[in-house]
Order: C-alpha cells, then structure tokens, then sequence
C-alpha cells in the first residue's frame, strides 16, 4: 500500500519538525541561561529542559500533523483505506475473541459478552466468531457466579458451542500468561484473535471489518483500533471521556502519520495474526534487576514490537469506530491502575536496547517509558528552575518562554475544538459550539490542576518500580457508585498537600519572584484533595451532563450496544444476595446446595486421571471437615483444592442432601435454610411453578 | 403422595424424609405440581421397602439416595454414553431448559421422542476440543552495541535518505532556526 521511499520521507518530515521546534526551544533556553553565565546547575537544567522540551514538541507534533490530515479528509494511508466500507468477504475465517479477567463485575463482564455477541449475530457472520472468557479470579465466589452466568448466557442467546468459559487453575504470569495459554490450547484452531478487556464493548460490524481487514492486508500482525472511553458517570469519567472524543482523534491521526505499519498496540481492542503472534510474541524473561522484577507486566508494547521485529506490520485503524471501554470512576482508582502500568513500562527500558528491534519500535518503547519516568524529570527540573530567578527578578525570556510553552501544550486543544466545531455532526453531538468551547476550556482547567498531582504519584510510582517492589496485579476498579470518601481522599493526597503548602511558603520567603509561577504547580497538590473528592462525583457527573457539558455522542446518540450494555446481566435464578457470616463462602455453599450450579460446576472441571488413594482419602476428610466444621473453618487453599476435585464436589452435594440436618454445622443449616426460602420465594412468584394442586406434606 | 404407608420408622423420620425431597425435586425445577408428587411417592415408596428390610438407616438418607439412583438410572437410559451421567444430564435438562419445555417428561417412564432426541444431541461444552501446540518464549537478547545512531536512523526512515523536498525543508527550518537564535541573543 506504500513504498518504502513514502515512508522514509513522511518520517523524516515528522523527524526535521520535531527537531525544528527542539532546537527553537534549546536556543531560548540558551539565551536565557547564557545572560546569567553556565553552572554545573545551569547545564543540568539544559539536559532536563531538552529532554521534557522533547517530550512536548512530540505531543504538539502529533496534534497539529493530525489535524492538519483530519482538515484534508483524512490521511489517505490508513490501514482502513485498504478495504471499500462496504465490502465484506463471504466466508470470514475462523476468529477468536478473548476476554481475560480477574475478579471483575461479573453482571457486566456477561452483559457485554451478550451485547457483543447479538451485535455481531445481527451482522450474519457470527458463525465465525467464537467467544471465550478466560478467567483468573481468585476469589472464590466471583469464580462461580463466573460459572453460573457463562451457563445461564449461553442458555438465554442460544451461545452453546460459540461462548465458552476457561478458569485457569494456575494463574501463571497474569494477563499475559492467559492469553498464552489460550494460545497454545486453542490458538491453532483460530487464524484471528481480538482481544478484550474486561470493560471493553466493540460491535459486530467492528468485529467483522477488523477480520476483513486481515484477510485484506496479509502483512498485517495487528490492527489497534481506537477504542474510546464511554459510559462514565462521575464527572471525572466524563472529562475523560470528553478528552478522548475531542482531542484522541488528533493525535491518533498524527501518530498513524510517521508510525504507518509499526503503530503501538494496547493489549485490547485490537486484532491478532495468531500463527505469527504464537511463534513471535511468547514474552521473554527479563535479565535480573533489583526490584523491577523479571516478568513482564504491561505486553502490549513489547509484543508490538517483537511482531514487527518478525516483518509484519502493525496498524492503527484509529478511524474505524464501534470501539469502547471504560474509564476508572476516580482519581484514586485511576492512580491504581497507573501503579501497576508504571511497573510495566518501567520493565520496557530494557527493550529499548533489544536486538533486531525496529527503531519506530524503539520510539513507541521510549514514549511509553516516557510517559511516566517524565514526571521525576519535571520534579527535578522544577527543583533546579531558581537558577533562571537568581537575583530577585523576572526575566523577559522567562516569559516568552513560558508563553511558548503554553502555546505548545494547548494548541493541540484549540486545534480539536476547532475541529470539532467545524464539523456539523461532530458539533451537533458535542453539544454545539458554545458546550464545546467551554467544555474545552472546563477540561484545560482540570488538567492544569491535575497534572502536578500526576507528577508527584507518578515520581512514586517511578520510584518504587526501581526500588520499592512490585506493583501487584489487583482488581481493576471500573465502576464505583459512592466514590472514595473524604477520609479516603485525605489519606490519598494529604503528603503531597502538605509538601505543596511548605514548597509554597518557602519559596515566597526564599525567592517570592517565583512564586506565581511556581504557583501554577503547586495549586494542583494544595487542593487535591477537595479536587479529588469532587471529581468522583456522580452527581456532579449527572449535572454536567444534563447542562451540556463535556458530552459525547455516546451520550447524546449512544448505539444499542451501549444502551443495553446499561442493562444489568438477567439470570432468571438468581439466589439471594448475602450478608453476615456467609457471605464470604455464598459461591461455595450454592455450588455444593444446588443441583444446577453443581452440575454446572462439575461438567466444567477437568476429568482427573487417576487420584492417588492416599489424596482421595485426604479429599474425603476434607469433605467431612467442611460440612461438620463448616466453610470458615477451612483455608482458603483447602476450599479451593475441593473446588477444583469433581469426585469431591459431587460427594459434598450428595453427603448433604442425605444426611439429617443435625449432622452439619450451624453454618449450613443457615445457608440451606436461606436456599430453601429462596426456592420457595421462587415458586410463590410464580417463576417456575404452574399452578394447580397445594403442596401436601403428610405423609 | 398419601399412598404411601411405610411400614417402619417414625413419622416425624419420614416427614422429614419427605420434606427434604420435596426440597430437592424443587431445586431441580421440577415445575409441574402433578409429576413432583409421583416422583416423591416413588422415591418414598422405594425408600420405605428399603427401610423395612434395613430399619437402622434413616428415612431421609435412604430416600435422598433413592432419588440419585433414580437420576443415575434415568438419564442412563436416555443418554447411554455418557460419563458422569447424572452431572451431564441434569446440565443438559436445564439448557434445553426440559422442565419448561417439557412438562412431565423429567423423570417419566415414557419421554417423548422429541424430548429425547433434543437431551441427546445437546452439548454442553465449556470449550472446543484442544488443538495443543507450543509457544516458546523468544530469548531477550540485549545489545547496547547493536544500536548505532546512522543504523536506528535509517531504520527509523526506511534506510533510505530524505528527499529533495525534506532536504530543502530541512535547510530552510535550520536557517530560520539560527536567524532567530542570533536574534535572540
């Protein structure tokens, strides 16, 4: 679709302005620093200026390069441009879609695995599609309602044989490591695989052009799309999601310009070669260094790179729409997420210096290194910035450059409200222009405010990659209807609340001729809190919705997809939600009480070979402890070992039922007197029982 | 229901015995009335005559076990080759959602033939049949020696140099670049 000499000379444009708007900013800061005669510091604050003025330059690049192609039409070289919109092929191959997770909202896990699996039936070409939900949830009761709702969706939208279910035993290297194992289970059946998050919905007939455009472009490794936060309800959510609409498209535009066939890949929403993917992609182990840990957490970038590095290409199909995920519903749970991405990236600097890599490669690498290891370079530059006030006075340069700074930084957001208002369906769905306009304005606000906040968590995060030990893998948060509460936010934000506030006041008594600039800093940590606070709030969300502001067309003209994903996930048994003492085993005590969901469960197991005799014999005891002791009293290993045993689940059912109710612990009398309250309850609502004779209990 | 007299045992024993039953075929979702109590009659029936020739067993275990043996022995006969035939059948019985559907035929000695033929042929799989095969992890190999600046570069542009067109842009942003640095100075 492109020779090589077109690459070469859009990278190379991209490369000269680059270095153009470099050199511009390094002989301001030159001039400045040359009035006042180079020190040691004064060199050091150089270096800094020039690799964050670098980092800058590439954001307004991107921006301005992606306007201008959007303002043409489009970039006429996108992998979308390869296939006419209408053009399908007959018989699409066979294609998997994965979704792993870990101890998610199970309700919405399946309500969007059943979204997307009518979305794509209503294309015709659901047959080539198979779903799988690979879990690694630990916690045993989100592992069975897994269970139940794969069962009671498949049931409702006729999914046998096309949605399947996987619960590893051992959860081996996270994500990653299910993705792999999915691979070498079932990957050669396959010769396309889309991978899902958790909270990602894409539509079917994004599903079937990313497979027609594989089959189109057999180079092609992996298509990312743009998938676009949707759905959010705090007015955090909601300016993020208004970011994304507004300004992704700019920059996602301007970097498809000089990425071409080596885009970055996300690790979801996108589309895989499995053959080359499986022979190329298996993650390596990382050499030993201190704390950064020798597995790798974040995938994504590196099996980009190493698909590349095979000789096939990677594209963006930033243009293709029907792609969505959600955004985290705070601050806080954002800061989470961000941890363990940090860890991740962090592990990426070693690939920088991997053999055999292409060097569009090694750049995605190093803006993702950069998109944290940054923020420690700011604190710095931040700590050596009273070189450019010694002596008491403001500068000219000092403020030439800071417009110039500014100019860069929001730029990119003139350019996408423009853009935005200029196009009529764009501008009726965002509200019209005077809502876009001050919702652009809303969001520079609460940017201008987050970013320090950002910085300092960010520093940490760098910090602690390197010396503080691992990030963890915890649950994602994604949704959260209270939001964190004050103490929460306080105990969040209070340190760097505090540092703001000494910052401040030492440098009014030190240096006050910094301290508007400097203030711009450190307003963002001095208010975190409140800030934090507000932000994650839904009713905030709610208002700013209802008077126009940050909306989305999601929001204004939201597809069925994402109508019906707000729905909650129906099963027409549900048990009772419980509380107190049993809730912490209800999964287990169900699995065992329950005919339907043992049989479910225990169809799902694996058969065993041969179980050592002296193990059965364990297995047996283990049994008998739980219904004489009841659940609290075994271990959380103990229970998860006669999960996983079928021979033992069925005895436990089965011992149950027949044994008087004196035999057991007071524990599964309550739980069986819960269950048989909830049949009856069943049956008085008329679900299931026809009506006709009352029941008789002589005997 | 009222039919059954067993000969042995105490009645709050079998009272008990039947309670339990009645809570189990409901769990089962057994939902027509009629067929629930010819089930629990037979189960006792069967219960009680092994309760006779065995007193020292209690009612509701002999009966709970009946009705297992019952489960075993009827989806046997309807889905023969199966393993685990109970656990494979019941699943299959609550996805072609049978008691619904079917009325009466759980557990009948005579199931309609459509009734039969659907049990049968219903899969209920987890996942496809394995295609095993191996995804060995590539060795990380670093080499800071590998990356020279003119390699990446050329790399980075298709090793091949800029164009007039880049050249001349090139030349003009480098002229403006040092203008304005002198200006500035």
């Amino acid at each position: 679709m492109n020779s090589s000499d077109f690459i070469s000379d859009r990278r190379w444009s991209f490369v000269i302005l680059n270095a153009f708007l470099l050199v511009c900013g390094a002989v301001l800061m030159v001039a400045r620093i040359s009035a006042h005669g180079w020190t040691i510091a004064a060199a050091g604050l150089f270096v800094l200026f020039l690799i964050l003025q670098a980092q800058i330059v590439y954001g307004f690049t991107l921006a301005v390069t992606g306007w201008w192609l959007l303002r043409r039409g489009g970039d006429p070289v996108r992998i979308n441009q390869t296939l006419p919109l209408n053009a399908t092929p007959r018989l699409l191959p066979a294609t998997a879609i994965i979704v792993p997770i870990f101890n998610e909202d199970v309700s919405r896990v399946f309500q969007g695995v059943r979204v997307m699996y009518e979305s794509l039936k209503a294309t015709g070409h659901g047959e080539a599609f198979d779903f799988f939900i690979l879990s690694d949830s630990a916690d045993l009761n989100v592992w069975l309602a897994e269970e139940k709702a794969w069962f009671e969706l498949c049931k409702q939208v006729q999914g046998f044989g096309h949605i399947f279910y996987r619960k590893r035993r051992v959860t081996l290297h996270h994500k990653s490591g299910n993705v792999a194992d999915f691979c070498r289970r079932w990957g050669t059946k396959y010769r396309y695989l889309i991978v899902l998050d958790a909270d990602s919905i894409m539509t079917g007939s994004t599903f079937v052009r990313l497979a027609s455009l594989m089959e189109k472009n057999p180079q092609a490794g992996i298509i990312q799309t743009y998938s676009r936060a949707v759905l959010g309800q705090s007015l955090f959510q909601r300016i993020n999601q208004f970011a994304a609409y507004a300004y992704g498209p700019l920059f996602v535009a301007g970097a498809n310009f000089w990425q071409l066939d080596n885009a970055s890949f996300y690790g979801h929403n996108a589309i895989i070669r499995v053959e080359p993917f499986m022979r190329f992609c298996a993650m390596p182990e990382l050499p030993p260094s201190g704390k950064l840990g020798t597995r790798i957490l974040s995938h994504d970038t590196v099996e980009a790179a190493l698909i590349r590095r095979a000789g096939y290409e990677v594209w963006s199909d930033y243009d293709l729409g029907g792609s969505y995920e959600e955004a985290p519903p705070h601050l806080p749970a954002s800061l989470q997420r961000d941890r363990r991405w940090c860890h991740g990236n962090m592990q990426h600097i070693w690939f920088l210096f991997s053999r055999g890599l292409t060097m569009p490669s090694r750049v995605n690498i190093l803006v993702g290194v950069m998109a944290y290891a940054s923020s420690p370079l700011w604190l710095l530059f931040l700590l050596f910035s009273p070189v450019l006030f010694i002596g008491g006075r403001v500068p000219v340069q000092n403020t030439f450059m800071f417009v110039c700074a500014m100019f860069l930084l929001l730029m990119p957001k003139v350019l996408a409200a423009q853009q935005l208002i200029s196009s009529p369906g764009c501008r009726t769905a965002a509200g019209g222009r005077v809502k876009i306009i001050l919702s652009t304005i809303g969001e520079t606000i609460y940017s201008v405010i987050l970013a320090p906040i950002l910085m300092l968590f960010y520093t940490q995060f760098v910090w602690s990659s390197y010396f503080g030990g691992s990030a963890g893998w915890g649950r994602q948060k994604r949704t959260d209807d209270e939001g964190p509460s004050w103490r929460e936010c306080t105990v969040v934000h209070l340190a760097h609340t505090i540092l703001a506030v000494a910052a401040a006041a030492l440098v009014a008594w030190l240096l006050p001729a910094m301290l508007p600039w400097l203030l711009l800093v450190l307003i963002g940590p001095i208010v975190s809190i409140p800030f934090s606070r507000l932000m994650a709030s839904n009713r905030l969300g709610l208002l700013s919705q209802r008077k126009g502001w940050f909306l989305i067309p999601e929001e204004t003209q939201p597809p069925w997809e994402l109508q019906k994903l707000e729905n909650p996930f129906e099963s027409s048994t549900d048990a009772p939600t419980q509380t107190g003492d049993e809730a912490e085993d209800f999964g287990l005590g169900q699995t065992v009480l329950d005919p339907r969901l043992n049989s479910i469960h225990v169809s799902l197991l694996h058969e065993r070979q041969q179980v050592p005799v002296r193990t059965r014999e364990h297995l047996v005891a283990l049994c008998d402890q739980l219904l004489r002791n009841g659940p609290p009293a075994l271990s959380l290993r103990d229970k998860r070992i006669l999960l996983w045993d079928a021979d033992s689940m069925l005895l436990l059912h089965r011992k149950l039922w027949s044994s008087p109710a004196g035999c057991w612990h007071e524990w599964w009398q309550r739980a069986f007197r819960t269950y048989a309250q909830s049949l009856a309850e069943r049956e008085n609502a008329g679900l299931h029982i026809e009506r006709g004779h009352s029941p008789t209990g002589a005997v | 229901m009222n039919s059954v007299y067993p000969t042995t045992g105490f009645e709050s024993e079998w009272k008990a015995a039947h309670d339990r039953l009645e809570a189990y075929v409901m769990a089962l979702c057994l939902t027509n009335q009629e067929q629930r109590e010819r089930i629990i009659s037979t189960v006792l029936r069967q219960a009680a005559l092994k309760h006779a020739q065995n007193p020292g067993e209690s009612p509701m275990v002999l009966a709970m076990n009946e009705i297992h043996e019952l489960l075993d022995q009827w989806f046997a006969k309807i889905i023969p080759s199966r393993e685990r035939v109970s656990v494979t059948g019941l699943i299959s019985l609550f996805a072609i959602d049978a008691t619904k559907r079917w009325p009466g035929a759980f557990l009948a000695d005579e199931v309609p033939a459509d009734f039969q033929r659907t049990l049968r042929a219903c899969e209920v799989n987890a996942a496809p049949g394995l295609s095993v095969s191996r995804m060995v992890p590539q060795p990380f190999e670093t080499a800071l020696s590998d990356i020279n600046l003119p390699t990446a570069l050329g790399q980075l542009t298709k090793d091949l140099p800029p164009s007039l067109v880049t050249k001349v842009i090139a030349f003009v942003l480098s002229g403006f670049t040092i203008w304005s640095g002198n200006r500035l100075r």
